[in-house]
């Protein structure tokens, strides 16, 4: 079953759409999802609220990519999640860790909201990103998009842990200067 | 929402290409690991036609160069057990998976084997010899001033194993079943003890002996490192320091959040403690006197657990994304960008010497070899 052919029965509002992505897709978005709250039942909650966002909102958008599109729509609904699970305390998740390292040259605490605009810092980011090679890029997106941690990342991307480390302090470094520079900080 | 909140957030957005050629590296990278139902039933035809072959005609197929007969056939075990062994994958640990998830070693820090864990280039110095593995491809020893051979040939099965080593020589497993030894002089394997785990994980424990932790029920006893005998009065016994066993004086770690930065607390074997050493890039490797490791700065850098002090002994350019490996009398630097085998390695492994001055202090490093797989 393709992409197309599934988003096809969105689009025809049949509810086997539904079936065909869980089938295809489950252990990916459920991974996305437990990195992040590496609580297995939230995690499923949050799984079949993807599929819950993906029936209410194609149609009308049509992904280009359904994988990325699920992706995306799985990693903000446990994102909010989290925030909602972990309100009262921090605890030693990957979240909380990239938190704290994204944390470490911006300015604010957990009650201050952000001063930055949404859309600037979303158009420096896709900038930022784009310039990266491959590899910076990779080990980038899988500790901050994937939030794997430093082991995973050196084990799934087949990287000696000293490089991944490396990479990721080096390309956070470079992320800061730019920020600096661009005045989002 | 903070601003660090925000900017995970917005992390989230960028370009569907990028997201997915993660996917895709991670993929690949599976793949490579995996042993086809097709590939394992050609495999399993092939050993089969050589077992037959051996018995019919006498003739002895090798791991190695063999000295003996029986040597020979302790090998082919070893061969055997490559090839039945690799249908059983498991998760191990990291993030939840699908159940194609390769196995591999241990990956906790503290209890982890240097040779398990991640899988670039994993490597052990010991004496005048380095064993190293590269993934999909084998393990190798390399003796100091001579040469280096390859001991094991994964190229076929894509087993990854797991490695120690003492006074007796190297020890390797996949986590399944059982657990082989190579002598430091000598490429033919013997097998130390076969085990009805699924789930192996292996230590150093003394200069001599091995101690052996399986799963499910977490069993753990140790067996002398030659005859593979279980030691039943071990418990009571204060493990003696060896070689390479660097878990023995880094008792404990905490790291930054960022990972960057590992606090290591030094134990030594007497008991006593020295203050916290905080390492950098690489895991620290060394004795219980000096260890060393590579900074973020591409500095080679020492540190005197007595004193507790750091030393610069080289500093080079991208130093810092390599690994180093060291018994403290040779320093080995290993870097892997995913290649299939260790005469293609771009940045193929260098063994320097550690120079120490008159007062017996890491002074400076000379380079032996600049590409001990040549």
């Amino acid at each position: 079953m393709t992409d197309e052919m599934i988003i096809d029965m969105y689009f025809s509002r049949n509810e086997d759409a539904i079936s065909f992505t869980k089938e295809k897709y489950n252990k990916y978005l459920y991974t996305i999802a437990y990195n992040i709250l590496r609580i297995m039942q939230d995690s499923e909650e949050c799984v079949n609220e993807t599929y819950l966002g993906a029936w209410n909102t194609i149609p009308p958008k049509r992904p280009s990519v359904l994988k990325t599109y699920l992706a995306k729509l799985a990693r903000n609904i446990s994102l909010k999640r989290f925030r909602h699970n972990t309100a009262q305390k921090r605890g030693g998740t990957q979240v909380d860790l990239a938190l704290e390292e994204l944390s470490e040259f911006m300015s604010g605490s957990d009650s201050v909201e952000s001063t930055i605009e949404r859309e600037e810092l979303l158009t420096f980011i896709k900038e930022f990103v784009k310039k990266l090679n491959d590899e910076q890029r990779q080990i980038f997106l899988a500790r901050y998009w994937y939030l794997y941690s430093v082991k995973d990342i050196a084990r799934k991307l087949g990287y000696g842990e000293s490089k991944v480390k490396m990479t990721l302090k080096r390309t956070k470094d470079k992320l800061f200067d730019e920020l600096r520079k661009e005045e989002l900080l | 929402m903070t601003n660090a909140e925000l900017l995970l957030d917005v992390i989230g957005e960028v370009d569907d290409e990028y997201i997915l050629d993660v996917e895709n590296r991670i993929s690949m990278i599976r793949k490579r690991r995996k042993t086809t139902f097709s590939s394992l039933a050609a495999v399993f035809v092939v050993a089969f036609s050589v077992i037959i072959f051996t018995i019919t005609s006498g003739y002895i197929p090798k791991l190695g160069n063999t000295a003996s007969n029986e040597a020979a056939q302790e090998s082919d075990q070893l061969v055997m057990t490559e090839t039945y062994n690799t249908s059983d994958n498991f998760n191990k640990g990291g993030s939840y998976e699908s159940d194609e998830e390769y196995s591999y070693g241990n990956s906790s820090l503290t209890d982890s084997q240097v040779g398990g864990g991640n899988h670039g280039i994993t490597g052990i110095a010991i004496d005048d010899y380095f064993y190293f593995q590269v993934p999909e491809d084998g393990i190798y020893r390399y003796t100091v001033n001579s040469n280096c051979e390859k001991l094991v040939d994964t190229s076929e099965s894509k087993e990854w194993y797991d490695l120690i080593a003492n006074d007796n020589g190297l020890y390797i497993t996949t986590g399944k079943d059982a657990i082989f030894r190579f002598s430091h002089d000598s490429n033919v394997s013997t097998t130390l003890i076969e085990l009805p785990f699924k789930d192996i994980y292996i230590y150093t424990y003394s200069e001599k002996d091995i101690l052996v932790k399986t799963e499910p029920g977490e069993n753990q006893f140790v067996v002398d490192g030659i005859t593979g005998d279980e030691k039943k009065d071990y418990l009571n016994t204060i493990p003696v320091k060896a070689k390479s066993d660097y878990k023995v004086f880094l008792i404990s770690y905490d790291h930054d959040d960022t990972d960057t930065w590992w606090n290591y607390y030094i134990k030594r074997t007497d008991g006593t403690s020295s203050s916290a050493m905080r390492t950098h890039a690489s895991t620290p490797q060394g004795d219980d006197k000096f260890l060393f490791n590579i900074d973020y700065e591409d500095n080679i850098v020492c540190y005197d657990v007595e004193e507790s002090k750091e030393t610069i002994l080289l500093n080079e350019k991208d130093l810092s994304y390599k690994d180093l490996y060291s018994d403290s009398e040779y320093i080995y630097l290993c870097d892997y960008h995913g290649e299939h085998s260790a005469k293609e390695l771009k940045s193929p492994p260098m063994c320097y010497k550690v120079i120490y001055n008159e007062q017996g202090k890491p002074c400076d490093l000379e380079l032996i070899d600049d590409n001990i797989v040549e």
